[in-house]
């Protein structure tokens, strides 16, 4: 992997070609092609000249850093009143406005990439956006495995990869996996990225019958995919050692717990815990250390829920109640959006709590489902206790919770589902 | 105010490595499991606790010797172990537990580039001093439940420093007999250091288990690693030590950090030593644990693995950390063992009969 190449420039007008430049060429330099290199160079003009015209002269750290399926452009700056507003999907521009006219840049930045995070300590901004890299649609391959002889379980080699994922495209809906396996050569490269590791199932002569894929969520929580098995009979025992040749692998990383969202029939379910359901699946966890409990940040109108739940699954929480009197102090709130067409889902995740968070949380559950998306979830972390302030929000514009993912986050992490007051739930 | 950075001084060893968070106290604990007592069967601790002499010492431990630096090397300890093994002082080196006799061994053999070979499932501090060090650690699956000989000794190149052998194994019990311990020697042909460690060694009773501290005359290039943690019941004032030939244990004293032994641990360890009769005791005691255990779980059918030593391994129909959880509730804990690459496997301790039942019930109410 070549060292991330950094610049570092102030943000004025006479130096916008270099900052330009200095995208385009490392992304040129890395081999992405035309079409996403013109959507990070684009993405990086407009944030440079918002910054410009906001406090110019400001110093900007812009790095590029390339994954074989992905692009990431980082931006590091200081500045006071950036609105991050522009960044919600919902938001608009008033034409007859100038200061609504400059966020143009920022919303279009926002729409240009696959995917964005924001942080934002004091003044100071990261911003990282994300372009993956087009994939062409891979063509049916029709392979079905025979019985295995002798079965082994190995770590794969990239062409194995590139089979197994093959496998499960052709043999599962879409809806029920993460968007990455839509084509295999995406798995495949984010395997040799170090981003996804899996185990397969092979026999002496080399017939694959199926695997397993997990990866990282957050700094705290693995997924494992799978396992996903074919053509074979006694596929559940099979199902069981790839599970625990994962948990071997896994039990001695960082992680401390698993979840799984997407898996095959042979999932053995005794490895694991139900934490909830999501669109009518189970949704499967297991935590990997022992639990030495933490405290759970909880608004009175959900909390005899969520002890409730705590209680179900054993987990040893201290409910705090934030204090009822905080305000949020900036005008405006923002909410990154995951989306995931082929399953019809999207995520909310929380980046800032504004004095308009009933309105913004009402207008992004109103486009989605607009746009057709059956399942709208938002997730908290309840070990942050900021979080706290959003639940009224959010059950007032019909969201309930559905999951609860120890120590998904900070602390645990809470999903909740929208149910739209006029369909009667979904 | 400067703003300060840490991430640009964190070597990618350490950047890559995760902290080890222990248990919370038990007060805390009870609180959040809502339970009114622990009984801890997670740590392998002596229920009979310290030998009688040795308790005398720390209750007469006079509050003016809190003011004054403990001997720093240990000494009269070692003079003690020396009578008591028949070996030189200087063969033997005490430290702050076993852990920080691993850090001095592989501080003083390892350099950018080595490895050291132990086996995966197996005490887990090893590989993380290793790795924390900086050092490739090579683990070997185990065969069997016990440590693969020939796949360890297989493993070996010219980078290899250390073999890490922990006889009997933590946490499946198992142990190399005299004949597999020599067959292994004469692979590694004195050529690398080799660590027995005998943590659990004074609960083995077989006639064909082989003593470290006799062998090292033979090989000198084995060091042995003993503690007065486990039956000694000292845990709680962190005190271990390694024998070995003069020449190697002369290298590793280089790394040593001196006072790092208190001096309560230090006298009540010199009267711990001679004890039979309290080895006696906790094996008896051991032994009705062990017995008792052992039918209750087959009449439970759940696989378990009985080894040599103050636990047993458990498999269980479900998540070792939600049984834990739920064992917690109980007021009953184990150690899950996710960690140790077992997953849906408990390691529980030896104990006192009423500990023994109560596991058993509460084992019985949340299957």
């Amino acid at each position: 992997m070549p060292k991330t190449p950094v610049l570092t420039i102030a943000a004025e007008s006479a130096f916008l070609p270099v900052a330009v430049s200095f995208v385009k060429k490392t992304c040129q330099g890395y081999g992405f092609s035309q079409k996403e290199t013109t959507a990070l160079v684009l993405a990086a003009e407009e944030i440079f000249v918002y910054l410009n015209k906001l406090n110019p002269g400001t110093m900007i750290s812009i790095s590029c850093r390339s994954k074989p399926y992905l692009m990431e452009l980082t931006l590091e700056f200081t500045a006071e009143n950036f609105n991050l507003r522009a960044f919600n999907l919902t938001s608009t521009v008033d034409v007859e406005y100038e200061s609504s006219l400059e966020e143009l840049g920022l919303l279009i930045a926002g729409r240009m990439v696959d995917s964005f995070s924001i942080n934002q300590t004091g003044g100071k901004i990261h911003m990282s956006l994300m372009k993956y890299m087009g994939y062409k649609e891979a063509a049916a391959t029709g392979y079905t495995p025979g019985p295995m002889v002798s079965r082994t379980i190995d770590r794969p080699d990239p062409l194995e990869v590139r089979m197994v994922a093959g496998m499960i495209h052709e043999s599962e809906s879409m809806a029920d996996l993460p968007f990455f396996f839509k084509t295999p050569l995406m798995v495949a490269d984010m395997h040799e990225a170090g981003d996804l590791a899996a185990l397969i199932l092979k026999d002496r002569q080399n017939t694959i019958a199926g695997g397993l894929f997990w990866k990282s969520l957050n700094r705290n929580t693995a997924e494992i995919l799978g396992p996903y098995i074919y053509g074979q009979t006694g596929a559940s025992q099979m199902g069981e050692e790839l599970v625990e040749k994962c948990l071997e692998a896994i039990g001695k990383e960082n992680f401390t717990g698993v979840i799984c969202r997407h898996y095959g029939h042979d999932l053995p379910e005794q490895y694991f815990e139900t934490i909830g359901t999501l669109s009518g699946k189970k949704i499967f966890f297991r935590q990997l250390q022992e639990d030495t409990g933490t405290c759970a940040w909880l608004h009175p109108s959900i909390a005899a829920d969520i002890a409730d739940r705590y209680e179900r699954l054993f987990l040893p929480r201290n409910i705090i109640a934030p204090a009822d009197d905080v305000r949020p102090r900036t005008p405006y709130t923002v909410i990154s959006s995951e989306v995931n067409r082929a399953a019809d889902t999207v995520v909310m995740h929380p980046l800032v709590l504004g004095q308009d968070v009933l309105e913004t949380v009402a207008a992004h559950c109103l486009l989605f489902q607009s746009d057709g998306y059956q399942t709208i979830l938002f997730t908290l972390d309840l070990g942050n206790s900021a979080h706290a302030g959003w639940i009224p929000a959010l059950t007032e514009n019909g969201f309930t919770t559905a999951l609860l993912v120890p120590y998904g986050g900070k602390g645990d992490l809470l999903t909740l589902a929208y149910h739209h007051p006029n369909r009667g739930g979904k | 105010m400067n703003t300060f950075s840490v991430a640009h001084l964190v070597p990618d060893h350490i950047a890559a490595f995760e902290q080890y968070i222990p248990s919370r106290p038990d007060d805390e604990l009870k609180k959040l499991y809502g339970c009114d007592r622990i009984f801890r069967l997670n740590n392998n601790e002596n229920p009979l606790g310290p030998p009688p002499e040795a308790r005398n010492v720390i209750k007469r431990f006079s509050p003016e010797k809190a003011a004054v630096y403990p001997n720093g090397d240990a000494f009269h300890l070692r003079s003690k172990l020396s009578r008591h093994f028949g070996k030189d002082p200087d063969q033997f080196i005490v430290g702050n537990g076993a852990n920080e006799l691993i850090s001095f061994v592989i501080k003083a053999f390892c350099r950018e580039g080595d490895n050291i070979i132990t086996a995966d499932k197996t005490f887990a501090v090893y590989e993380w001093v290793a790795q924390f060090s900086g050092f490739n650690a090579r683990l070997i699956p185990l065969k069997e439940f016990g440590f693969d000989a020939a796949g360890m000794a297989a493993a070996i190149d010219e980078r290899t420093k250390i073999l890490f052998v922990c006889n009997p194994n933590n946490p499946t019990g198992t142990y190399w007999d005299i004949d597999t311990f020599r067959t292994f020697m004469s692979a590694v042909n004195g050529k690398k250091i080799v660590v027995l460690d005998e943590a659990y060694c004074e609960f083995v009773e077989k006639e064909d288990y082989p003593d470290g501290m006799k062998l090292m005359e033979e090989y000198p290039n084995l060091v042995v690693f003993r503690t007065f943690s486990k039956m000694y019941g000292l845990a709680g004032l962190r005190i271990g030590y390694l024998a070995g030939s003069v020449e190697v244990v002369d290298v590793i004293r280089k790394t040593c950090v001196v006072y790092s032994v208190n001096a309560v641990a230090q006298d009540a360890a010199i009267k711990a030593i001679d004890d039979q009769d309290h080895v006696l005791k906790t094996r008896r005691l051991m032994a009705e644990a062990r017995h008792y255990l052992g039918r209750e779980l087959d009449r439970l059918q759940l696989p378990h693995v009985i080894g040599e030593t103050s636990y047993i391994m458990v498999k269980l129909p479900m998540s070792d950390s939600l049984a834990y959880r739920k064992l917690m509730r109980h007021g009953i804990m184990i150690r899950s063992m996710t960690g140790f690459r077992f997953p849906n496997y408990i390691r529980v301790s030896l104990s006192e009969m009423e500990m023994m039942e109560a596991f058993i019930k509460a084992l019985t109410e949340i299957l």
